[in-house]
């Protein structure tokens, strides 16, 4: 992540984690815990996860790609695209372990805002919580992708540019041909 | 479904921004800090963790070289397991753990991609596991582990890389 990251503040921040393996949510609590957030939750399915973020108190979403099975990147794309959840926004962050370019890539047009590979470490996950707090992306909604915009680098302007001042705007035409040029190739 | 006729992106203020931008904040170093000392207490319990994987990792295991179907739902369980495995050994720096572990979920992700099942290759990985899971092996025989990674590469590399190629 480029740059130093940004201080915040966790302090009842509510955490939901859903992962299926109690070691790996003991461990992801006690860091969280470490840093203020509270309460931090533990869902061992999707459907307990699904429940859980339809009653609308959870901050943040924190998934493992391997939830039964392969079904973090199903319940990342349920929650973005229920309209009627009132969580739909919240920030997720994708966990992966064993890692395929091909999951990062699922993770991500699934409505990710981050991947994190594992294992955890806490300044990892502390720089991600603080680049998702201080660079909001505009959420889009379209028929094939719902969440955080995908059109984002952490790479900065190219040499010898100034940077462009309206960072996160979203040109929809462009991002609907790289689409239909993707789908047709 | 979402309305195809929305084109709607613009920033949405959660409750998670707000409250990380404001003061009083946690720096990064003492966070760092504390989450290092939340994971060290932790790890009296690695043993047992990894113990109880394991079992589960020798059932699965055992299943899915019953299992002719594909995708074969045994398989995809110990490909979740030794995740955990290998996510535990990198944690409380048990290199060795990582590193078979990691072997194993590559191994079953080949066989997975090309609709296949080798019962051999499997229990070959989890009897690997097993002998470098233990304190002994990370205190005296982690000087070996180049040779066991040579053979069990071997045992991967008999089936391609899918095309999705690992991070």
């Amino acid at each position: 992540m480029k740059g130093s990251a940004k201080d915040i503040n966790l302090k009842n921040i509510s955490v939901l984690v859903a992962d299926s393996g109690e070691p790996a949510f003991r461990i992801t609590q006690s860091i969280l815990k470490s840093f203020g957030a509270d309460p931090v939750v533990h869902a061992r399915t999707a459907e307990q996860a699904s429940k859980l973020i339809q009653r609308g108190t959870v901050d943040l979403l924190i998934v493992n790609y391997n939830i039964d099975g392969k079904g973090g990147a199903d319940l990342v794309r349920s929650v973005r695209e229920n309209r009627r959840n009132p969580a739909r926004h919240i920030p997720i962050l994708m966990t992966l372990g064993h890692t395929t370019i091909g999951a990062v890539t699922i993770s991500r047009d699934a409505g990710a805002n981050m991947v994190l590979t594992l294992p955890l470490s806490p300044g990892g996950l502390y720089d991600r919580l603080s680049w998702v707090a201080n660079h909001p992306r505009p959420f889009v909604d379209q028929e094939k992708y719902v969440g955080p915009c995908r059109r984002f680098k952490n790479a900065g302007p190219p040499g010898g540019m100034e940077r462009r001042s309206m960072e996160f705007e979203v040109d929809e035409n462009q991002t609907d041909e790289a689409e239909s040029t993707a789908a047709a190739g | 479904m979402p309305n195809s006729k929305t084109n709607e992106a613009r920033i949405v203020p959660t409750r998670f921004t707000q409250i990380a931008r404001q003061k009083p904040t946690i720096s990064r170093n003492d966070a760092i800090e504390a989450g290092q000392s939340a994971v060290t207490e932790l790890e009296p319990e690695y043993l047992d963790w990894v113990d109880g994987l394991l079992r589960a990792l020798w059932s699965a295991v055992e299943k899915a070289g019953q299992d002719e179907t594909f995708p074969n739902p045994h398989g995809e369980e110990a490909y979740g397991l030794s995740n955990q495995i290998r996510n535990l050994g990198a944690t409380f720096d048990y290199e060795a753990v990582t590193h078979v572990a990691d072997s194993f979920c590559e191994l079953i992700h080949r066989l997975n991609e090309a609709g296949r099942n080798d019962a051999h290759a499997m229990r070959t990985h989890l009897n690997a596991l097993r002998l470098v899971s233990t304190p002994t092996f990370k205190r005296d025989g982690e000087g070996e582990l180049g040779a066991l990674m040579g053979a069990l590469r071997q045992l991967v590399d008999h089936y391609p890389e899918p095309d999705g190629n690992t991070a």
